[in-house]
């Protein structure tokens, strides 16, 4: 593939994509600058591996781990004023009931949240979410659980896994 | 007690809430096969500039390397962040405010645009009176504001008018979504002489597929000129004439439809031409992805075809009717159309992209430095060709993060907005036992008011 189509294939990644990405970014990032900025990021890095990973591997799964291992690591926006082209939304936690959760997952530490929005957003199971996180499988049922019991939720599902 | 299903639905929720700056590709035409014709603020211009922003950065790393291992060791970031973005390492943990150096006096003095150009900066209503909210597409007059107002996010369902000189705004009327699109969002809005027009999509699917719409500017019904698959429907901007919608696609060509109804038809000789703004078209140069330099910009009307040629180490290049700006390293290069009165614009206006404000104005990025907490620092530029006045857009807030918006019409719009009651937040806490220190910087407030720069209202040159 030339160069062209190789662009041609990541505009068209970015472009399908895009929405589905900035929804992840939102789960994990809690607020949407953040969250546009942790799919700008990783997409920018995307397209520098693109020929690379368009080849070998899943463009998506590629670009969704680098998200939440730049998020995890304290990763923090650089320009953010370059990046946000609009005046954002804001108050959008209360518009939907579950407010306190949202709002109590947000305290959680980073690390935290990204096992419980990889076991419960993204639905993958421990053994790829260690993967994804560089630690180990029992790392992540320790940090789902703790997660779990600060946000008081009751362990039913988990035991499936 | 709470259900693993109750943090599953408040995710869900979450994610289908979330806001989205106008670059998803939600509500632009995504126009990203062709970057170098991005408007500002779609997804793929920011990835764009952000890959263009790291090559340089790496860049920057090697020749800097000494000295970010010194100040990384000495666990002073602040040096970093405040010294030059471009030294900061991959992984950074910002620091308090207080600690943060400020890097001397800001390389440009730049006066809000309010002051340079007064009356053209004017404030409106961020709601309609039932709630909806504005997202403003482009100045029709030097008072009038259009609209689209919206029942839910980048959900455009009414299109409105609203007059600064007497505050009050008008329905034209709504914009109705197709029956049996799921997804569907009504995209960019194009003011002709007798008709609004506008396209529409189902951008979260695989389909390809779009439709054309138009409305009498007077007011009244909207009604749905026709539908496209296929490579006909990679839309990336639109035209509206008396008789005729037209469009070009992302990879080249335009299009037109009879507004009476019939079938699309390619316009003659359009191969590889991008609409700018009917009847201009424009060709691109070969060149890198997001760097490609204009090199025709083609009457669609009289057939009429001018060569524009850009300085050597030039990119970026982008003609409106009279002027061309472009890029060259991180200063903005500024010439005629027939190439005479080219210029370089000084250091600390680095060219942002994308079209032409108003089809004569440069957008241009401040570089850093200076202390947004004394100093005025804008958070971008506008630069007059014609007059070589400048005028700043909104301010960098000390605190947190400043953001801004582009109307979002077809042609290039006229327009920038921004919301003054959103203040910057940051907000700091310990985040490891050697006290390392971690920032989350948001923004609140706001939301009941834009500030608008409509360039329309700027005097022409005399």
């Amino acid at each position: 593939m030339d160069q062209t189509a190789e662009t041609a294939a990541f505009d068209e990644f970015i472009r399908t994509r895009g929405d589905a990405l900035l929804r992840y970014g939102y789960v994990l990032a809690g607020n949407s600058e953040d969250a546009a900025d942790l799919v700008q990021e990783a997409l920018a890095r995307l397209g520098d591996a693109w020929p690379r990973v368009r080849k070998k591997d899943s463009p998506e799964g590629y670009v969704r781990t680098i998200m939440v291992r730049l998020h995890i690591n304290a990763w923090r926006r650089r320009r953010r004023e370059d990046l946000v082209a609009a005046v954002p939304e804001s108050g959008r936690v209360d518009q939907y009931g579950d407010a306190d959760l949202w709002a109590e997952l947000q305290e959680l530490p980073r690390k935290m949240r990204a096992v419980l929005v990889l076991r419960y957003y993204e639905d993958l199971p421990d053994a790829e979410i260690a993967r994804i996180l560089g630690v180990s499988r029992g790392t992540v049922r320790s940090q789902a659980a703790r997660a779990l019991d600060k946000l008081r939720i009751k362990r039913v599902l988990q035991e499936a896994r | 007690m709470r259900s693993e299903e109750d943090l599953i639905r408040t995710l869900r929720t979450a994610a289908d809430q979330a806001a989205q700056p106008p670059a998803a590709p939600g509500s632009l035409p995504p126009g990203s096969l062709r970057p170098g014709s991005l408007r500002p603020g779609s997804l793929s211009h920011a990835v764009a500039a952000r890959r263009r922003a790291r090559r340089f950065r790496q860049r920057a790393q090697v020749a800097l390397a000494t000295a970010a291992v010194v100040i990384v060791a000495g666990g002073t970031a602040a040096v970093l962040s405040g010294g030059g973005w471009q030294a900061q390492p991959a992984v950074t943990v910002d620091e308090p405010t207080e600690d943060k150096p400020t890097v001397g006096e800001p390389r440009l003095q730049v006066r809000p645009a309010g002051e340079v150009w007064p009356g053209a900066v004017v404030k409106m209503p961020a709601k309609a009176a039932d709630g909806w909210k504005y997202r403003p597409v482009t100045g029709i007059s030097p008072t009038e504001v259009l609209v689209t107002a919206e029942s839910s996010f980048e959900k455009a369902g009414r299109l409105e008018v609203y007059d600064t000189s007497t505050g009050t705004a008008r329905v034209v009327g709504e914009m109705p979504a197709p029956e049996g699109v799921k997804g569907y969002f009504s995209q960019a809005v194009e003011v002709g002489e007798k008709y609004y027009a506008w396209y529409g999509e189902s951008p979260n699917n695989r389909d390809k597929w779009a439709d054309f719409w138009i409305m009498p500017r007077e007011g009244g019904t909207a009604r749905q000129v026709g539908e496209v698959t296929g490579d006909l429907s990679r839309v990336e901007r639109i035209g509206v004439t008396d008789d005729h919608l037209v469009w070009s696609v992302r990879q080249g060509g335009v299009y037109r439809i009879p507004l009476a109804g019939g079938a699309p038809e390619k316009i003659d000789d359009t191969d590889g031409l991008h609409l700018t703004s009917w009847p201009l078209a424009a060709g691109y140069a070969p060149g890198k992805s997001g760097e490609k330099n204009q090199n025709r910009v083609v009457n669609l009307e009289t057939g009429q075809s001018t060569a524009v040629e850009a300085a050597p180490g030039t990119t970026q290049l982008t003609c409106a009717t009279d002027w061309c700006f472009g890029a060259q390293r991180d200063r903005t290069v500024v010439q005629r159309i027939d190439g005479s009165d080219q210029e370089q614009l000084p250091e600390g206006m680095e060219f942002f992209g994308g079209e032409l404000l108003g089809e004569r104005f440069a957008l241009v990025s401040p570089s850093s430095g200076g202390d947004p907490a004394g100093d005025y620092i804008p958070v971008r530029m506008v630069y007059d060709p014609a007059t070589g006045q400048i005028g700043g857009v909104h301010r960098r807030s000390p605190e947190g993060s400043t953001s801004y918006g582009f109307g979002t019409s077809s042609s290039p719009t006229t327009i920038m907005y921004w919301d003054e009651d959103k203040k910057g937040h940051r907000e700091c806490r310990t985040t490891s036992p050697a006290g390392n220190v971690s920032c989350q910087s948001t923004e609140r407030g706001g939301g009941k008011e834009f500030t608008v720069l409509n360039t329309l209202a700027i005097k022409p040159a005399s």
